[in-house]
C-alpha cells in the first residue's frame, strides 16, 4: 500500500478548510472529522495490507539537488504502522472532542484545519521513507504547534508562549537538520533505509556526530531538559490541542524518529550516555515540578516531559520496543487525562485545583476516565501503563546489568535509579491531582456539570487503550512482533521491578492521601515540601536562568543593533550634509580668475615632482 | 658654446614666463609671457638639435611650426582682449571673474 495515503486525507480536509474558512463551523468540523476519518481508514487499511515484517517503500519522484538526490518516498512498516494508528485515532477524538470544546469560538475554523494539517505532518513523518520528506512534516509540525498554542493570540500569555515554543524546538531543529546532511552526506543518499544500511560503513566521528545533531532536534521537539521549557507554557493553548501535542504529534514525533533512525543511535556508545543522562535528569526533575503546579494543565505538562524521558531512557538503554511501547500507551493516557482535563476546565470555568474539588459526584464520567488515566500513567498494576513502564524498567535493568551490547552499564543505572524515583513521584503527583481535584468539598464557584455527550464519549473511547493496552499487548506478543524483532524480544515486567515500583507506588500516593486527610481543602504537599516548593513550583528557576543567560543578551544585542542600525542610517543621512557642506566650501576656490588656478596647478605639479624625485632617488 | 649655456637661458626665459602668467594682472601682458614661455621652448629645441646633430634637424623644424603657432595663438589672443576690453572697459584678469562660483549673491573673490 501506499504510504502517501495515510497523510493524504488530514491534508486534504486542511487545503479545503483553508479554502472555506468563511463557510461556518459546521463545515469545517465536517471537514476535519471527515479528514481523520480517512486517515483512520488509510491506517487500518495499512495495517491490514501490509506484510508488516517486510517493509514497502513507495517513491513517488527524484529530487535532483546536485548533491544525493532526494527521494519523495513513504515507507510502511510495523512501526510505522502501529504509530500512525496512534496518531490517527487520538486525533480522530480531538477533532470530536474540539467539536464541542470550541463550539462558538469564532476562529474555530481556522483551529480545525490547522489541527489537520498538524495530524497529516505528523503522519507524514511517521511514514516518511527519506529522510528530506521526515524533515518537511517535522517542520509543519513546528508551525502548527506554533499556531495552535498561540489560538488564543488575544491573551499575551498564549502569544508568549507560542513564541517560545517556536525557538526552543527551532534551537533543536537546526542541529537536527545539520544532523540530516551529515547523515545524508555519509551514506550518499538521503532514504532512510539506504542510510541505515550504510551505518555500520560510517566513521565513528560521523556516527557521534549525526547522532547527537540529531539528539539536538529529539530534545527540542520532545521537551527533553535543557530545552523543555516550552512544554508547560504551551498549555496556553485549547485543551485539545494540549492532548494532541502531547500524546500523538509534536512531542511523539522525537521518540519516533529515534525509534526510526535507531541503528544511527546505537552505534555510538557516546550518543547513548547523552540520551540517558537527559532522560535521568528530565524524569526526575519534571516529575518533582509536577508536584507543586496548582494548574491541573500544568501538572500533565510536566508529567508528559517526565513520560516522555522514561521513552528517551528506554532508547538510551536500547531498547527500541519499550520506548514505542511506552509512546503508545502514554498516548492513550496522556490523551485521555487531558481531554478529561479539559472536560473539567470546561465544567468549573479554571485551570486551578485550588478552585476545584469534589468533581466527582457531578461529573462520574469525567472523574472514572480520569482516575483511569492518572492511575495507568502512575503505573497502577492491571492498567497499560504498569506494563510499558515496566518493559522500560525492565530495559533499564538489563542494561544496568551489562546484558545490552554497546550500551555502558552506568547508563543502565542511571535510568533505573532515576526512573524508580519518579515512580513514586509520579504516584505522588497523580494522587494529588486526583484528590485536589475530584475528592473533598467544591471551592470554585457556580455549578460544575458533566462533560457534554461529543466531549464525554472520546473519554470512554481512549479509557479502553488507556487501561487494556497492557493485558492484551503482551498476552500475544503481538507488538514485539509488529516492530519487527520478534517475539523473543521480551517487554515482560521483571519480578524485582515490578515489586520495586508497586510498593514505591504505593508509598508516593499513600503519603499523599495520607497529608490530604489531615485538611482535605487545602494543596496536601504545599507544607511537605516546604522550602522545597517555590522550586518545584518554578521548575526549579530554568525559566529563571535562561532568562537571565539566553533572553537578556538577546534583548540587549537586539537593542545595540537597532542603535547601530539607526545611528548608521542617520550616519549615512549626515554622509549627504557632509558632502553638501564641503561642496559649499570648495567652491570659493572656484573664484573665477584663471591665474589663481594655474598657480594652483604648478605647486601641485611642483610637489609630485617633490615626490617623485624623492621616491626615485631615495 | 656648451649646451648648458642656452639651456639655461632658456630657463630664465621660462621662468620668467611662468612668473608673468600667474602674477601680471594685464591681459596684454599674460599673452606676451606665454609668448616668452614659447620662445623659451624654441632654444631649448634649436640648442638640443645642434648638441644631438640632429640629421634630419627636427628640432628646428619644430621652432618653425612653434613660431607659426604662436602667431596664430597671439592673433586670436589680442583679438579676445580687445573684446574684452570693449566690452568691460578692463583688462585686469582678475577683474574677468565673471564665469567664477557666485557664494551668497556676489563673485567670491
Amino acid at each position: 500500500m501506499n504510504g502517501f495515503w495515510l497523510p493524504a486525507g488530514p491534508l486534504l480536509a486542511a487545503a479545503v478548510g483553508f479554502a472555506v474558512l468563511r463557510r461556518g463551523p459546521r463545515m469545517a468540523a465536517l471537514l476535519a472529522v471527515l479528514g481523520a476519518l480517512l486517515a483512520a481508514v488509510a491506517a487500518v487499511a495499512a495495517c491490514a495490507s501490509t506484510p508488516w515484517w517486510t517493509p514497502t517503500t513507495v517513491d513517488l519522484a527524484t529530487v535532483p539537488t546536485g548533491g544525493p538526490d532526494v527521494h519523495v518516498a513513504a515507507t510502511l512498516d510495523g512501526l510505522a504502522a502501529v504509530v500512525s494508528v496512534m496518531v490517527v485515532v487520538v486525533a480522530l477524538l480531538v477533532q470530536l472532542y474540539s467539536v464541542e470544546y470550541l463550539r462558538g469560538d469564532p476562529r474555530y475554523p481556522t483551529y480545525a484545519a490547522f489541527v489537520s494539517l498538524f495530524t497529516a505532518a505528523m503522519l507524514l513523518v511517521v511514514v516518511a521513507g527519506d529522510l528530506v520528506v521526515l524533515l518537511v512534516g517535522w517542520e509543519v509540525m513546528g508551525l502548527c504547534s506554533y499556531v495552535l498554542i498561540g489560538h488564543h493570540r488575544e491573551l499575551p500569555d498564549a502569544r508568549a508562549a507560542a513564541l517560545k515554543a517556536f525557538l526552543t524546538t527551532r534551537l533543536g531543529d537546526a542541529g537536527f537538520v545539520v544532523g540530516v546532511i551529515v547523515l545524508g552526506w555519509a551514506a550518499g543518499s538521503f532514504r532512510i533505509a539506504a542510510v541505515l544500511a550504510a551505518v555500520p560503513s560510517m566513521s565513528s566521528t560521523t556516527l557521534l556526530a549525526a547522532g547527537l545533531l540529531l539528539t539536538a532536534g529529539v530534545v527540542g521537539k520532545s521537551a527533553q531538559f535543557p530545552l523543555h521549557v516550552w512544554l508547560p507554557d504551551a498549555m496556553a493553548g485549547p485543551t485539545p490541542v494540549s492532548a494532541l501535542i502531547h500524546a500523538a504529534t509534536m512531542v511523539a514525533a522525537g521518540v519516533f524518529v529515534v525509534a526510526r533512525l535507531y541503528p544511527v543511535f546505537v552505534a555510538s556508545q557516546a550518543v547513548l550516555a547523552v540520551l540517558g543522562v537527559v532522560a535521568a535528569i528530565t524524569m526526575v526533575g519534571a516529575a518533582l515540578a509536577a508536584l507543586a503546579q496548582d494548574d491541573v494543565k500544568r501538572v500533565l505538562a510536566y508529567s508528559t516531559v517526565s513520560q516522555l524521558a522514561y521513552m528517551i531512557g528506554a532508547l538510551a538503554c536500547g531498547s527500541r520496543d519499550a520506548a514505542v511501547y511506552h509512546l503508545l500507551v502514554h498516548a492513550a493516557f496522556k490523551a485521555l487525562g487531558f481531554l478529561a482535563a479539559g472536560a473539567v476546565i470546561h465544567a468549573v470555568g479554571s485551570n486551578l485545583m485550588s478552585r476545584m474539588g469534589g468533581l466527582a459526584r457531578p461529573m462520574p464520567v469525567t472523574t472514572t476516565t480520569m482516575t483511569i488515566a492518572l492511575a495507568s500513567g502512575a503505573g497502577v498494576v492491571p492498567l497499560a501503563g504498569f506494563f510499558s513502564k515496566e518493559s522500560v524498567l525492565s530495559a533499564a535493568d538489563r542494561a544496568a546489568g551489562g546484558d545490552v551490547a554497546g550500551v555502558p552499564s552506568w547508563v543502565g543505572w542511571l535510568v533505573l535509579v532515576s526512573a524508580v524515583v519518579t515512580v513514586a513521584v509520579t504516584a505522588a503527583y497523580s494522587a494529588r491531582l486526583l484528590l485536589m481535584t475530584f475528592a473533598g468539598r467544591y471551592r470554585g464557584d457556580g455549578a460544575p456539570h458533566e462533560a457534554p455527550a461529543l466531549m464525554r464519549w472520546p473519554l470512554v473511547v481512549l479509557a479502553v487503550p488507556a487501561a487494556a493496552l497492557g493485558v492484551v499487548g503482551l498476552a500475544s506478543g503481538w507488538l514485539p512482533t509488529w516492530l519487527g524483532l520478534g517475539p523473543a524480544a521480551s517487554l515482560g515486567p521483571g519480578a524485582v521491578t515490578t515489586t520495586v515500583s508497586l510498593l514505591l507506588v504505593l508509598a508516593g500516593a499513600g503519603a499523599v492521601w495520607l497529608r490530604w486527610r489531615t485538611a482535605p481543602d487545602a494543596d496536601p504537599l504545599r507544607a511537605a515540601l516546604g522550602p522545597a516548593w517555590p522550586w518545584c513550583a518554578s521548575g526549579f528557576g530554568v525559566d529563571a536562568v535562561y532568562d537571565r543567560v539566553v533572553v537578556a543578551p538577546v534583548k540587549a544585542l537586539a537593542r545595540g543593533v537597532v542603535m547601530v542600525d539607526d545611528d548608521l542610517v542617520a550616519g549615512v543621512q549626515g554622509t549627504g550634509a557632509a558632502t553638501t557642506r564641503a561642496a559649499l566650501d570648495l567652491r570659493r576656490f572656484q573664484a573665477g580668475n584663471p591665474q589663481t588656478y594655474l598657480t594652483g596647478a604648478l605647486a601641485g605639479v611642483s610637489v609630485l615632482l617633490v615626490v617623485a624625485v624623492l621616491v626615485v632617488w631615495v | 658654446m656648451h649646451v648648458v649655456y642656452p639651456a639655461v637661458v632658456s630657463a630664465l626665459l621660462f621662468g620668467i614666463g611662468v612668473y608673468g602668467v600667474l602674477a601680471r594682472r594685464n591681459a596684454i601682458l599674460v599673452l606676451m609671457a606665454v609668448e616668452l614661455m614659447l620662445n623659451a621652448a624654441n632654444l631649448d629645441l634649436v640648442a638640443f638639435d645642434v648638441w644631438l646633430r640632429d640629421a634630419l634637424h627636427s628640432g628646428q623644424a619644430m621652432t618653425l611650426f612653434v613660431v607659426t603657432l604662436a602667431a596664430a595663438e597671439i592673433g586670436l589672443g589680442l583679438a579676445i582682449v580687445l573684446l574684452v576690453f570693449r566690452s568691460r572697459a578692463t583688462i585686469a584678469v582678475d577683474e574677468l571673474s565673471e564665469l567664477g562660483e557666485v557664494h551668497d549673491g556676489e563673485a567670491v573673490r
